[in-house]
């Protein structure tokens, strides 16, 4: 099975420490505002399910390196229609 | 497929980097083919703004507190207590809430993924998606709620819930002290959102 999914990170060292941040903010950039609204238009649109799109974003192979957005958008990018 | 992105670290308004640029086309494209609609796009987003917030959490926090029975609903069923409450749920599957006791402190994770109870606390904060997190928080709670200056009594047990996209959790914390017969919205106002993550407490009266 060719599978390889980058995202099994329990337990694993060497990520270094939490860096919390203010609960008021939601976005770091505005691109993340859009980003998230078309995942989720078009996740209603019933193009892909959960799982598809989980297994697209967890098998990038730079998953680590893209902060959570990036890897929405590459994932839809790689994807598109 | 993934380009090179090396600018995560340091977007800026001024510049339109590699990813806004790609937000932008994919947001032309799908508009073009027909998938969406840009002011659905807006809505989308002033509604994760404004009502889809940890302050829906807050509310069931508070009412736990004071009602009794709403309690016991809660932690038998907590999609269904919620639900009675007419929050929108989102993500439409079991929300299970953990009780905070004085001898034991529940946090919740998704090592997986971002997995989350969004209808209760909104949208994920970026640490709980990161790797620091999702990596220690099942192998070093302690030290993790250090990172959050959180301190608990060595004998208080701390248990972690590992979220799925089926099953989300939603930690029910500790009343503060010296806040009876306080109403539930001012009870509310305590409730953070780490506090129902389990890495902060509520706030003191």
């Amino acid at each position: 099975m060719s599978y390889l999914s980058h995202a099994d990170l329990g337990g694993q060292p060497g990520h270094g420490p939490v860096l919390p941040e203010p609960e008021d903010l939601r976005f770091h950039a505005d691109w993340e505002r859009h980003a998230l609204a078309l995942v989720l238009a078009m996740g209603a649109t019933g193009s892909w399910n959960i799982d598809m799109s989980r297994a697209a974003r967890e098998t990038l192979p730079d998953y680590l390196r893209l902060s959570y957005y990036q890897s929405y958008v590459v994932t839809k990018a790689s994807e598109r229609a | 497929m993934a380009g090179h992105d090396h600018d995560h670290d340091h977007e800026h308004g001024s510049e339109l980097s590699e990813t806004q640029l790609r937000v932008r086309a994919l947001e032309t494209v799908l508009t073009e083919k027909g998938y969406i609609d840009p002011t659905a796009l807006d809505a989308i987003i002033e509604a994760y703004e404004t009502k889809i917030g940890p302050r829906n959490g807050s509310v069931v926090v508070a009412k736990a507190w004071t009602d009794p029975a709403f309690k016991k609903a809660l932690l038998e069923d907590a999609t269904k207590a919620v639900a009675s409450m007419g929050h929108m749920s989102r993500v439409g599957d079991h929300l299970v809430a953990v009780e905070n006791t004085p001898k034991r402190h529940n946090m919740i994770v998704c090592t997986l993924c971002s997995c989350y109870p969004w209808e209760v606390l909104g949208l994920p904060p970026v640490w709980y998606k990161s790797a620091p997190y999702r990596s220690r928080a099942v192998k070093d709670p302690r030290g993790v709620l250090d990172d959050f200056g959180i301190k608990l009594p060595k004998d208080t047990e701390i248990r972690v819930w590992d979220s799925t996209a089926e099953t989300r959790f939603i930690v029910l914390p500790m009343r503060p002290a010296g806040t009876e017969g306080w109403s539930e919205e001012k009870l509310a106002d305590l409730v953070t959102r780490d506090s129902m993550i389990g890495t902060g407490l509520p706030k003191a009266p």
